[in-house]
């Protein structure tokens, strides 16, 4: 099996170095980005613009918050590719290509030959993020912007996406041992990966989609990436691994059960006429029962492995939905994150980092930020319209002029506003 | 027609309602020790869903004999050598090779044979060298570098050169050598010598001959009747997935049967030449056209008194054996 592990690996070098290079740069240019960023661009407050937040950004202030918000976004989402790629090529390409019915010709068993391929990938994934990290970090001691955090801590947070590759890697391994062609692993893996991505980032607008983030990889992932603060994040980075491996034992499931070089469909496979198998089974053939037996037992291990963590959230987090908070004005509190702003839980559990609390004390942040706050469009302190409320009695209860409320939320018509609307209270205007 | 009484389970498929087939076939396998079989399959039957590949075949190979596996394309000839292999799984009925099961012990079997895909598809930034050694490392034992090389130069294979560059039938000859290199014990070749050059096609027949000299075991499939006839020990006939007849190439082709056309100066009469033992296949104003078992002496000394002009023989081929099995139009013999 080393030997086919090792060719594994040598056939992808370029693969290697092409994905090590293009990631590196990746970052390294985000970096050079941010410290030509002029004051204007770090000063624009990323959350008051939805679709922005919606794709996962949350602010240009610090070099975190900015690395975070750009490269280091979508990071997850190229090394979820690449992992689908990895695990797509391993198996379905070759079988669609024909060389898999040789290489299952050779004297190895279909375990070692998905294991040793398995390795390969995963390995081949360690070492892009791994390079792509040192190269990242190289640009970070080149450039080396003013920000608390180090060289190594960048290093890392780019290593740790390695979890996220492997998570598709095998995922798309056990699509490609199920499914018929390249094109449909491909398909079906790609479109897991975009569904886990943006539904990570969608579904954090909408507390009421809270639970259902939990089955989304990038969730766990987005809370591992708390770790640049200090928190690390251990459970998720387990659930993660928890997950990657579950589908690889799906993946072993169907590969070592299932005819190769057939393109069917699951519906499709062998399968007698029913007159056969009876006649086969009164004759003392092959009999069906055990094997559905164990294929159950797979189903319903695959579906716990999923539904483990919608439990595990329920009870460590109930989601309580309150109207919205204020949000913490001082931007380095929150973005390490998102869960926290966009789904307030009442008190600070043990899932959610410490860090997270929706805090309204603006902790004094370090760089440029201290000479430009606060602008006042970030601080949408709100108010949900009653029966029986008028425009001027919510004016006078805030404390503010009528007309700044018609102003700050764009009323065109005061005299009429609907029970449930909500407003945008602003701030008395400075003495 | 003496194979026929060796294989009970081959003569099987041939009656109609399949239904009433597999009450009467024993469960218990009783290994015929009389018979060195090195490949045995039982009732095998292989369904794509509601496509049939293979229905209730019955195969033995004996140890040391080439075994050709004739039948139109699509006849269920890869999905048998597949199902050998445990690449694809068996719907009904089992297969053994060495008296081992081929899904039990895959890999102990797939230790000890030598495989080529019938489409065989490569690895393309690879040279053909690197493959091998690929190959070799996977199969993880050591292998005769030398006998490599041998193969490589009657094969007329330049084994450095990226696999992309290759033709299809350069492609063909790689896989022959990866195939061929570890002299395994059993050969399974599918179609071996599809899309070779004739000089190059001599070869692979050679090799194929050498190894059942060193005592090793072949099972070819093919749809090329001539080659078949020149190295086949024996054929099974296989037809939309059954094994319709199991033949020995010499009882066959080169044994009892001439076919004769003889040109005369004056024609003789009709039933003439039948009643001195031939039969009468076709007749033009001056041909006779005859078929004649066992010995010619009397259908000639018969045929001299009307002058014989001249003499050709048509030997039986497998074509027409084909043709027998079949009936005509059906068989498409040189793709």
């Amino acid at each position: 099996m080393l030997s086919l592990i090792l060719w594994e690996i040598r056939r992808r070098v370029g693969t290697i170095v092409g994905w090590a290079i293009g990631l590196g740069a990746f970052c390294a240019a985000h970096q050079l980005i941010y410290t030509a960023l002029p004051d204007e661009v770090r000063r624009i407050d990323v959350r008051a613009l939805t679709l922005l937040e919606s794709l996962g950004m949350q602010t240009f202030a610090t070099f975190e918050g900015f690395m975070l918000s750009t490269a280091l976004n979508l990071l997850p989402l190229l090394t979820g590719a690449l992992g689908v790629a990895l695990g797509v090529g391993a198996l379905a390409a070759e079988e669609s290509d024909g060389t898999l019915e040789w290489l299952a010709s050779l004297p190895i068993s279909r375990t070692r030959l998905l294991l040793g391929k398995a390795i390969a990938a995963a390995f081949v994934l360690l070492a892009i993020v791994a390079l792509a990290g040192l190269i990242t970090a190289g640009a970070f001691l080149a450039l080396s912007p003013e920000t608390p955090v180090t060289a190594a801590d960048l290093f890392l947070v780019i290593l740790v996406n390695w979890l996220i590759g492997f998570v598709f890697l095998a995922i798309s391994l056990f699509l490609g041992a199920y499914l018929p062609t390249r094109g449909a692993a491909t398909s079906t893996s790609a479109t897991a990966l975009l569904v886990s991505f943006l539904g990570n980032n969608l579904a954090g607008m909408a507390p009421a989609m809270e639970p259902y983030r939990t089955l989304l990889p990038h969730f766990y992932f987005d809370r591992i990436t708390g770790m640049w603060t200090g928190e690390v994040g251990w459970l998720d980075m387990g659930t993660l691994a928890a997950i990657g491996l579950g589908a690889l034992l799906l993946a072993f499931s169907a590969f070592t059960r299932r005819s190769l070089t057939v393109a069917a469909w699951p519906w499709q496979r062998p399968r007698p006429p029913k007159r056969l198998r009876t006649i086969a089974a009164t004759a003392g053939g092959t009999s069906s029962g055990p094997r559905a037996l164990a294929s159950t037992i797979v189903a319903l291990l695959g579906l716990a492995l999923l539904a483990a963590p919608v439990a595990a959230y329920r009870e460590l987090a109930p989601v309580v939905p309150t109207p919205l908070p204020t949000l913490p004005s001082a931007p380095t509190a929150t973005p390490l994150s998102p869960t926290a702003t966009s789904a307030p839980t009442t008190e600070p559990t043990a899932v959610i980092p410490p860090t997270s609390t929706p805090t309204v004390t603006p902790s004094p942040p370090p760089t440029a930020t201290a000479t430009i706050t606060p602008a006042p469009t970030a601080t949408p302190v709100t108010y949900t319209v009653q029966p029986g409320d008028t425009l001027a009695e919510i004016a006078q209860a805030q404390g503010v002029t009528l007309e700044a409320l018609i102003e700050a939320n764009n009323i065109e018509e005061p005299s009429r506003i609907e029970v449930g609307d909500v407003f945008i209270i602003p701030l008395p205007p400075a003495e | 027609m003496t194979p026929e009484a060796e294989e009970p389970s081959a003569e099987a498929p041939i009656e109609e309602p399949a239904a009433e087939i597999p009450i009467a076939e024993p469960p218990a396998e009783a290994p015929d020790v009389a018979e060195d079989l090195v490949v045995e399959t039982e009732s095998l039957t292989v369904y794509y869903g509601r496509r049939r590949g293979i229905a209730q075949l019955g195969l033995a190979v004996r140890r040391g004999e080439v075994y050709g596996f004739l039948g139109p394309n699509g006849a269920g000839k890869t999905t048998t050598l597949r199902v050998l292999l445990d690449i694809v799984r068996p719907t009904l009925g089992h297969a053994s090779i060495f008296g081992l099961d081929c899904q039990r012990h895959g890999v102990a079997i797939r230790r000890r044979v030598g495989y080529l895909p019938g489409e065989f598809s490569v690895y393309p930034k690879l040279t053909a060298d690197a493959y091998f050694n690929m190959v070799a490392a996977i199969r993880g034992e050591p292998y005769d570098e030398a006998y490599r090389r041998t193969l490589t130069e009657r094969l007329n294979l330049d084994p450095t050169h990226p696999l992309h560059t290759y033709s299809r039938g350069n492609k063909q000859k790689v896989g022959l050598v990866a195939a061929l290199m570890g002299r395994p014990e059993l050969l399974l070749l599918d179609e071996p010598t599809a899309g070779l050059e004739p000089l190059v096609q001599q070869q692979v027949l050679a090799l194929v001959r050498e190894a059942r000299s060193e005592g090793r075991t072949v099972l070819l499939s093919s749809h090329n009747l001539p080659e078949v006839q020149a190295i086949c020990d024996r054929v099974g006939i296989i037809r939309d997935g059954r094994l319709i007849a199991v033949e020995e190439v010499d009882a066959l082709v080169r044994g009892q049967y001439h076919r004769l056309r003889l040109r005369f100066e004056h024609l003789p009469p009709a039933g003439l030449l039948e009643e001195a033992g031939a039969r009468e296949v076709g007749r033009t104003d001056q041909d006779v056209m005859i078929e004649v078992r066992g010995s010619l002496n009397q259908v000639l000394t018969r045929a001299v008194e009307y002058g014989v002009l001249d003499l050709e023989d048509h030997p039986f081929t497998l074509e027409d054996v084909f043709l027998a099995y079949y009936g005509a139009g059906t068989i498409e013999p040189y793709a």
